[in-house]
């Protein structure tokens, strides 16, 4: 009852916000930090480089030290969540010259997998096999690849587990923030790789599996208006933000630094491609084949709960991504090797046995591990199915400790020059971003985006201190945007320019009157 | 002449069957007694007065009721059932079914006590025997000195129980006697002999209570000051560096847009949770006793709207409260005749009050709940709007929510929504966002320990802190949003339970923008009034309360006013491309724009859905795409708050009601419960 007393003053109500992080996912994020860690380090002395993550450090040296570029260069061409996620470790001293993308894919892989130990700790399953089972996955060559590679599609993996976590929530019932979250995930995978519009086409016709009845038999155009429309927005926003810059909404999709871009350029040089390309049944029977055979796993997820119809939904959602992404990918030929897009199995299953645990259907966890660990040979074939050039040499670097053939050599030595030779230099970094890395940051570079770069190309008329441009009869060398604006520079220089640095395809030209 | 309380009281009470029979008490004169006569039938000592609580006094008082033809034997049966369930005075029960009439009731309760009847219209009390410092106690404990005898003082009552004969004696002296009369006679006579002392009480208490947080001033000196130094440096310096200037005004406008949105964004992430909820359960309501349950008091402000009252009226009769401890104040102008004709021929039942407020300026609905405050007896109180239909169980739930919650909460505001949400385009953009407010956003500030701009309606609050804080500010159009803030800053609590009230929602656009003008116009005078001294501002409510109040109420109308300004400036942009306006605009300023333009008002209409998707009202979430059109609406209002700020502040723009076809079918329904 009400009193009518005065009450005491400044109380105030409990707050009823939740941590993120449990204290098993703390313990168990170390070691397996330092497992990852110790990987990434075997791969990286035997001279392995991911050229994507390469770049990727090359934009964020970028971005670091100019404002125009940080701007312009936010994404606005290139998926923003990979480059911005990194942006903190350019402060940390002793990563500037490219490690770390490594450090920053060990970490969230290590950070995943403790959080899926966490998971499994809440839903009772036993020590020993949580510690198993999080072993097995980290083994896994999908995963290893991933976390160990500087690949960005670390950071999807993440954004597919929460996928998977979060349909099985709303199939639940429960709203308000899992769609939300939802929502969000969908658009931060598409900010971090284009091709995740492929996860969202087929998760269209899919979502009435994973709506909950009662919104399924109100208005399903709620649920898709919540769950989509921050995807559609990002979508037409960077369309809008490339109209504005480029005058081409759709430069992001098919230029050169976009996925689909790049994957269409390759293409021809692409085994799977080659092979597969354009088709869709041939590589749909693939996906199927490759994902029962790294992720057995499924199988028996599948089997055990077949009664169990939520489950049911999720997995056939699950694997209808897994498999579909591929397929449209590679009959688009925008995807250059399997990999990239069925490592969504790693989530999905890690993902579908904390569900199963969460019901408590079963107790049989060696039944389990043991097809995990069946995962294992089998991914590996797969991975060492026509596998790319740098996976093949991540695997030999893992294994072998040295890579068949070096990478980027010319560029790194032209790094390497230009951080003894600091002078202001225009540079294309589409094609030098190892020498950018190499360099060990891009301030006094002018790169692409900056007001000096773009008035020598329209004006065609060098006047900046110094220069730097490929052979353009080598490589890709012909792609350099300088030298499509001066062609006559490598071959012969420029009236005022002297050369100080030719060495393998790369020739760097500076004004007279600079020392 | 308004009509006496006697032609009033018997007008308001509706009995519930045929006229009965003329009564021929015994001991009752038929004339109004003489001084004298009372004075010779007054006798005893009043501790000798029966507990009316007491099956004995109750059941000679309903047979004697019976015998005069009152009621009936069925009616004297559920009145006792009601009487121990409710656990309230028999008589209280009676009048609270409309089967007694207050006057009639006044005179069993004299005969049964042998004590005298008054009638105060033909006989009424001395004014000088009146103190102004015990004038609300009159009103809230039902009771007035009469007249003086000697040494002797008679005290007309219209609860004469042992507590009455104590407070009476306290207050008037030791040498006093009793007599009966209808509590209408007394709220009659209180309001025509203190009219003058209620009405600046009204008006007056908060401004010399707390003139700091008055908004009878609407700028300080030191406001004045501060935003002509500002203004003038504003001036000199465009004319000394014009792009320095506006890029510094622009980039303002970007910094403080962007956190509105985020602080909005970082509402609706914790507002969507679903433990944030202060979840009031259906099996702790029914766990309540009523006859545990406290005496509510009920305002109903109005000003010309008579024709939606039936739909409170049947709302409040069917709430899930024991109707005995309902105290319902009717809170009408005095000369709004026309409502208080419409509530008179209704012949509500006598907990139903009306408060006639007398005409002063500003007239205004802070000030009319202020003068009712005063007659209010209910150790709780709340206020609906006349068109309102709040949930059955919501005064239960308030009073669980009000035992769970910590002991310093004042108020607990309940959720507000339309019952008319899909009646045309503005109820859903409406209904979109009260649902946002009111089931994301207040939830969220709860937890946040932000303070919680009230509701116009639905507010409960614990009575006395209501009036040690001296209520509403009646010169503040969105009193409400005031009242939440300064009940913060006096250390209090305001929380928010799970309960709806059900309103109508604007189906006309210029009726819609005379109303958001004027809440715009009082987000802004309650901005000013706890924006005169940030520091003490800041100590009070902390840093999330003081940035929260910056962004949520402070943003709220910034928002509306520079969103034509940025919407015309990017139109022009598109349409010419050109770029002569590319100098306001450099790299970290056109990031800041861009971060607004897109994710900035992105976020803004997905958050729009939310609300509706949590209340599952799933068919609106569609229309918060439409979002930007509303904006253009706010705007529209926000301009027309700030002229009117400046010229007409204390202005009430009167909302005008029942205009939606739902409303009218509601009154169908009203009508024939």
């Amino acid at each position: 009852m009400a009193s009518a007393s005065k009450p005491p003053l400044n109380s105030s109500a409990p707050k009823q916000l939740r941590p993120i992080l449990g204290w098993r996912s703390v313990l168990a994020l170390l070691p397996l930090a330092g497992l990852l860690a110790w990987a990434t380090i075997r791969v990286l002395e035997a001279g392995f480089i991911n050229a994507e993550a390469l770049s990727r450090w090359a934009k964020v040296l970028g971005l670091a030290v100019s404002d125009a570029g940080r701007f312009e260069n936010l994404g606005v061409m290139s998926p923003q969540v990979p480059v911005h996620l990194l942006m903190p470790f350019y402060y940390i001293p002793g990563l500037r010259q490219g490690a770390a993308p490594y450090l920053f894919s060990c970490l969230l892989g290590a950070l995943l997998l403790a959080l899926w130990y966490g998971q499994l700790a809440r839903r009772a399953v036993p020590r020993w096999a949580r510690c198993v089972a999080v072993l097995l996955v980290a083994a896994h060559p999908f995963f290893l690849w991933l976390a160990t590679s500087g690949s960005k599609l670390i950071i999807s993996l993440f954004l597919h587990f929460a996928l998977a976590t979060l349909l099985a929530r709303i199939i639940s019932g429960l709203e308000g923030r899992q769609h939300i979250l939802f929502a969000f995930v969908l658009v931060m995978g598409f900010l971090t790789d284009e091709r995740f519009l492929y996860v969202f086409l087929l998760l269209v016709p899919l979502m009435p599996f994973v709506m909950p009845r009662r919104m399924l038999l109100k208005s399903p155009v709620s649920f898709y208006v919540v769950a989509c429309t921050p995807m559609l927005f990002s979508f037409l926003s960077w369309a809008y933000l490339n109209w504005v810059f480029y005058r081409d909404a759709w430069q992001f999709l098919v230029g050169q630094e976009s996925e689909f871009g790049a994957a269409l350029q390759q293409a021809p040089f692409t085994p799977w491609l080659g092979q597969y390309g354009g088709q869709f049944l041939a590589p749909l029977g693939v996906a199927a084949a490759t994902l029962v055979l790294a992720f057995p796993a499924i199988l028996l997820l599948a089997w055990r709960n077949r009664q169990d119809r939520e489950f049911r939904k999720i997995l056939l959602v699950c694997m209808a991504i897994g498999v579909g992404t591929t397929t449209l990918g590679t009959a688009t030929r925008t995807l250059t090797h399997p990999l990239e897009t069925s490592f969504v199995a790693i989530s999905y299953t890690m993902a579908l046995i904390s569900l199963e645990a969460h019901r408590n259907t079963h107790s049989r966890n060696w039944a389990l591990l043991a097809t995990l660990a069946l995962g294992l040979p089998g991914g590996w074939a797969v991975f060492t199915w026509i596998p790319t050039q740098e996976q093949s040499q991540w695997r030999s670097a893992l294994f072998y400790r040295e890579t068949p053939s070096a990478r980027f050599t010319s560029e790194l030595a032209l790094g390497d020059w230009l951080r003894e030779n600091r002078q202001p230099t225009m540079i294309d970094d589409r094609l030098a971003y190892p020498a950018v890395v190499a360099r060990g940051n891009a301030e006094g570079l002018l790169l692409p985006y900056s007001e000096g770069f773009q008035q020598t190309i329209r004006n065609r008329r060098l006047s900046v201190p110094q220069v730097a441009v490929p052979d353009p009869r080598h490589g890709d060398g012909f792609k350099d945007s300088i030298n499509n604006a001066l062609p006559d520079l490598y071959p012969s220089g420029a009236p005022g320019y002297r050369l100080v640095y030719d060495h393998a395809h790369w020739r760097v030209y500076r004004q007279r009157k600079q020392p | 002449m308004p009509q006496g309380p006697q032609e009033s009281a018997d007008s308001l009470v509706r009995p519930a069957g045929p006229e009965p029979a003329p009564v021929t008490a015994p001991l009752l004169d038929q004339e109004a007694p003489s001084v004298e006569a009372v004075l010779r039938m007054l006798s005893g000592d009043g501790a000798a007065l029966p507990n009316p609580q007491t099956i004995e006094f109750r059941t000679r008082l309903g047979e004697l009721l019976m015998r005069e033809g009152r009621i009936s034997r069925e009616q004297l049966a559920e009145a006792l059932r009601l009487q121990e369930a409710w656990g309230s005075w028999l008589g209280d029960v009676l009048l609270s079914k409309g089967w007694i009439k207050a006057i009639d009731l006044a005179r069993a309760l004299a005969t049964q006590l042998r004590l005298p009847f008054l009638n105060l219209m033909e006989e009424p009390p001395d004014p000088s025997l009146l103190r102004k410092e015990h004038l609300e106690t009159y009103a809230t404990r039902l009771f007035l000195p009469w007249r003086r005898d000697g040494e002797t003082t008679v005290v007309v009552t219209a609860v004469p129980e042992p507590s009455s004969w104590d407070l009476a004696r306290r207050l008037c002296g030791p040498n006093v006697r009793l007599a009966v009369t209808s509590k209408f006679d007394i709220i009659w006579q209180l309001q025509r002999l203190a009219d003058e002392h209620f009405a600046d009480y009204a008006l007056n208490a908060l401004r010399r209570f707390d003139a700091q947080h008055s908004a009878a001033t609407v700028f300080t000196s030191a406001q004045l000051a501060l935003g002509w130094v500002l203004l003038l440096g504003f001036l000199v310096w465009l004319a000394l560096d014009p792009i320095m200037a506006l890029t510094a005004v622009n980039f303002f406008l970007a910094v403080v847009l962007t956190l509105t949105f985020g602080l909005r964004a970082a509402l609706s992430w914790v507002g969507c949770d679903d433990a944030v909820d202060a979840k009031v359960t259906d099996e702790e309501v029914r766990a309540l006793r009523d006859v545990d349950m406290p005496t509510y008091t009920v305002l109903v402000p109005m000003y010309k709207e008579p024709d939606v009252l039936p739909i409170l009226a049947n709302a409040l009769r069917s709430m899930d409260y024991p109707l005995s401890k309902l105290d319902v104040k009717l809170v009408l102008e005095t000369e709004d005749t026309v409502t208080i004709e419409a509530a008179k021929k209704l012949n509500l039942e006598p907990f139903f009050e009306i408060i006639r407020v007398p005409y002063s300026i500003p007239k205004t609905k802070p000030k009319a709940c202020n003068y009712a405050i005063q007659f209010a007896r209910g150790d709780l109180l709340t206020i609906y709007d006349a068109e309102d239909k709040p949930e059955p169980d919501q005064l239960k739930k308030a009073v669980v929510a009000f035992q769970k919650a910590p002991a310093n909460t004042a108020c607990i505001q309940g959720r507000l929504n339309y019952f008319n949400s899909e009646e045309n385009w503005l109820t859903r953009m409406f209904t979109l966002e009260y649902s946002q407010w009111f089931d994301v956003y207040l939830p969220a500030l709860e937890v946040l320990g932000i303070p919680i701009p009230l509701g116009g309606t639905s507010n409960h609050f614990r009575t006395t802190i209501l009036r040690d804080v001296r209520a509403w500010d009646p010169f503040n159009v969105t009193e409400d949003a005031d009242l939440g803030l300064r009940l913060t800053k006096r250390g209090y609590r305001v929380g928010v339970v799970n309960s709806t009230t059900y309103e109508e929602a604007n189906t006309s656009i210029p009726n819609w923008i005379r109303q958001r003008s004027r809440w715009i116009k009082g987000y802004m005078q309650t901005y000013l009034v706890h924006m005169r001294n940030p520091i003490r501002l800041y100590r009070a409510v902390g840093g999330a309360g003081f940035w929260g109040l910056q962004f949520f109420i402070g943003g709220t109308f910034f928002a509306a006013l520079v969103f034509p300004i940025l919407v015309g400036t990017y139109t022009f942009w598109l349409l010419t491309r050109s770029q002569i306006l590319d100098v306001f605009f450099p790299p970290l300023i056109l990031y800041l724009s861009m971060f607004s333009l897109l994710v900035g008002n992105g976020t803004l209409t997905y958050v729009s859905m939310l609300g509706a998707f949590k209340r599952r009202l799933y068919r609106l979430v569609p229309y918060a795409l439409t979002m930007p059109l509303y904006w253009g609406l706010m705007s529209i209002a926000g301009y027309k708050a700030l002229w009117q700020l400046l010229h007409n502040p204390f202005f009430w723009e009167k909302t005008v009601h029942g205009l939606s076809k739902q409303t009218a079918a509601e009154l169908e329904r009203a009508k024939a419960a």
